[in-house]
């Protein structure tokens, strides 16, 4: 697609660059509906911090950890907006 | 002065520990969005609104404007110490600014800015305070057809002043009028464009379309553009405040001339990015040194800053009182205020005297404990842009789907929010401006149901936006505007045209 007689819209390297966070984010969006809002955002975390941002595992896996449950404790629990939930938040009772 | 007899109510109203410590909240998370790139100030407000959905009015209109006005403080951070403006109005901070970085100036850029940044929110609350009142009781006479007719101003005059191209512009605004007509019809009640799917009943939320445009829009072009954060450090001592601050008194016309600007276009529609181009260019106008700007000089910080801010908190002016907000970030603070059930207009200042002027002598205090909390704490918002970006832009995802979920508490705002990250992607690339697109979407219903409501009461009749002087003369200024990119060269060529036989009759 070309808006110019020169200007080229995308490059390959920029769509795949584009698509390394476009994909995610859809796989999230989908990941939302059955898991519920912050088990996806703990995965979709850890797996961009692991795979594209290429962080060591633990530190990866600690940011989703504590983003998710700082995440919870402010909207479900401290100030009651309450957010799409799955099986795992169903397992702790709420 | 009932003015200020009601100001001084609105800071009673607001001097309690909760709404305080509300404040202080607000302010941290907005210096914090402000400077993470691929947030920015209507970003942050839209993603932080629903925080506030379970507090009360004033509180939650409290923490929104102290979001609005961290963020606006925290661009000036990533303007000058990475040489990325976090909005589009700080493009002509980093002219001066990153030089000064670059040369080791870095804390004196900063003050200069915080300072100006105060400097200019500040005149531009003063005149709200004592403006705002006089013009909605003058509103207060206003018809469907007056409404109407200033709604259209609003639209032809992001077309006649914007310096976009025109006919992006025109699409931009076009789409999103298309997009507000989506759901139930106010007037007659039937369903329009809903394609027999119940998920669109409710039209598209105006937030949820934000996010979309906005937040996730910028993270994709954030990624595509591989952004490489290399930035100063700084950290700011009493002794370089002091500096600056003594220098200030010397550089009093530009930070005069500057807030008038911003004050002025501020209150028009789609004048906050100019604002403070026009306050650098003028600056370098009326300086007997033209050539060291550019190259790190302070009052080049000071213009443009002063302007920008000052046009940023003006554009609330015609939001509370007129209902029609002045720039994007004012859009989506009117469409808070929907959520609250708080319909922004004349009538607010009526019926919500307390809610108003709680809002105002917030915007007072707001600004005064900004330029402390960013003068001490500079050094902790730099290092948060150390973080990787790979570790952020998963976090700013998440948060969008939040804000977006939150507001109607659908899924299907999520894949709404998708959807307009992608378009708001593609425009951005191909130079279609975001702003007219969102107005639109705000405002499109309102201006219908006035457009509407003035034929019911005429008789379809359009002769009726010209009935007495004022309507009339809003709808020509309207139109005049609207047609003004095509006017102008006529005027132009009319005038040479008749210049040249007097001058060839003269020789």
């Amino acid at each position: 697609m070309r808006t110019g007689r020169t200007h080229i819209f995308l490059t390959q390297d920029q769509l795949r660059r584009v698509l390394q966070v476009f994909v995610p984010t859809l796989l999230f969006c989908l990941l939302t509906q059955w898991l519920g809002l912050y088990v996806a955002s703990f995965l979709l975390i850890v797996g961009f911090m692991r795979l594209i941002g290429r962080i060591a595992l633990w530190k990866s896996l600690l940011t989703a950890f504590l983003f998710a449950v700082i995440m919870f404790v402010t909207f479900d629990i401290a100030f009651d907006v309450i957010m799409p939930k799955g099986p795992l938040e169903a397992a702790f009772g709420y | 002065m009932e003015a200020f007899g009601l100001l001084l109510h609105g800071f009673a109203v607001l001097l309690t520990w909760k709404t305080l410590a509300v404040m202080m909240v607000g302010l941290v998370l907005g210096i914090f969005v402000g400077v993470l790139p691929g947030l920015g100030g209507p970003n942050g407000v839209a993603i932080l609104l629903p925080l506030t959905f379970t507090m009360d009015p004033t509180s939650a209109i409290v923490m929104l404007s102290c979001i609005y006005w961290g963020a606006l403080f925290g661009g000036a951070i990533t303007s000058i110490l990475f040489n990325i403006p976090g909005e589009a109005w700080s493009v002509a901070t980093t002219f001066d600014g990153y030089p000064m970085a670059q040369q080791g100036r870095a804390p004196e850029a900063l003050t200069a800015a915080f300072t100006s940044s105060f400097i200019g929110s500040l005149a531009a609350v003063l005149l709200i305070t004592f403006l705002a009142p006089g013009i909605a009781a003058f509103a207060l006479q206003f018809g469907p057809p007056e409404f109407f007719a200033v709604y259209l101003l609003t639209f032809c005059s992001f077309v006649g002043l914007g310096r976009e191209d025109k006919h992006k512009t025109i699409i931009s605004m076009t789409l999103g009028l298309l997009l507000a007509g989506i759901g139930m019809d106010t007037v007659s009640g039937t369903l329009r464009m809903t394609f027999g799917w119940n998920e669109l009943l409710r039209g598209i939320n105006f937030l949820v379309a934000v996010i979309g445009l906005f937040g996730i829009s910028e993270i994709l072009l954030t990624m595509e553009e591989r952004l490489a954060l290399r930035g100063h450090t700084a950290s700011i001592s009493l002794g370089v405040v002091l500096r600056v601050w003594k220098d200030l008194p010397r550089y009093w016309v530009t930070l005069l001339r500057s807030s008038a600007i911003g004050c002025w276009l501020g209150i028009t529609p789609g004048g906050a990015i100019a604002a403070s181009f026009m306050g650098y260019n003028l600056a370098k106008r009326f300086s007997k040194d033209k050539d060291s700007f550019g190259k790190g000089r302070i009052e080049g910080v000071f213009a443009p800053e002063t302007a920008a801010h000052a046009s940023g908190t003006a554009a609330l002016l015609p939001m509370l009182a007129l209902g029609i907000p002045g720039s994007g970030t004012a859009a989506i603070l009117l469409g808070g205020l929907m959520v609250w059930g708080l319909n922004p207009g004349p009538l607010l200042f009526v019926e919500h005297k307390d809610f108003v002027w709680g809002l105002i002598a917030s915007m007072y205090l707001g600004n005064v404990v900004g330029l402390v909390l960013v003068l001490t704490t500079v050094p902790v918002f730099a290092a948060v842009l150390r973080v990787p970006f790979a570790a952020i832009a998963p976090m700013i995802v998440v948060s969008c789907a939040i804000g977006a979920y939150a507001i109607q508490n659908a899924m299907f705002d999520i894949w709404l929010m998708l959807l307009f990250g992608v378009v708001g992607y593609v425009f951005k690339k191909i130079g279609i401006p975001l702003a007219p697109f969102t107005l639109a979407l705000v405002l499109g219903s309102r201006a219908e149901d006035a457009f509407r409501l003035a034929m019911i009461g005429a008789g379809g009749d359009l002769r009726v936006f010209w009935s007495n002087g004022l309507v009339g003369s809003i709808t020509t200024l309207a139109l005049i505007l609207l047609f003004w990119p095509l006017l102008g060269p006529l005027c132009e060529r009319a005038a040479r045209l008749w210049r040249l036989p007097r001058g060839s009759r003269a020789a």
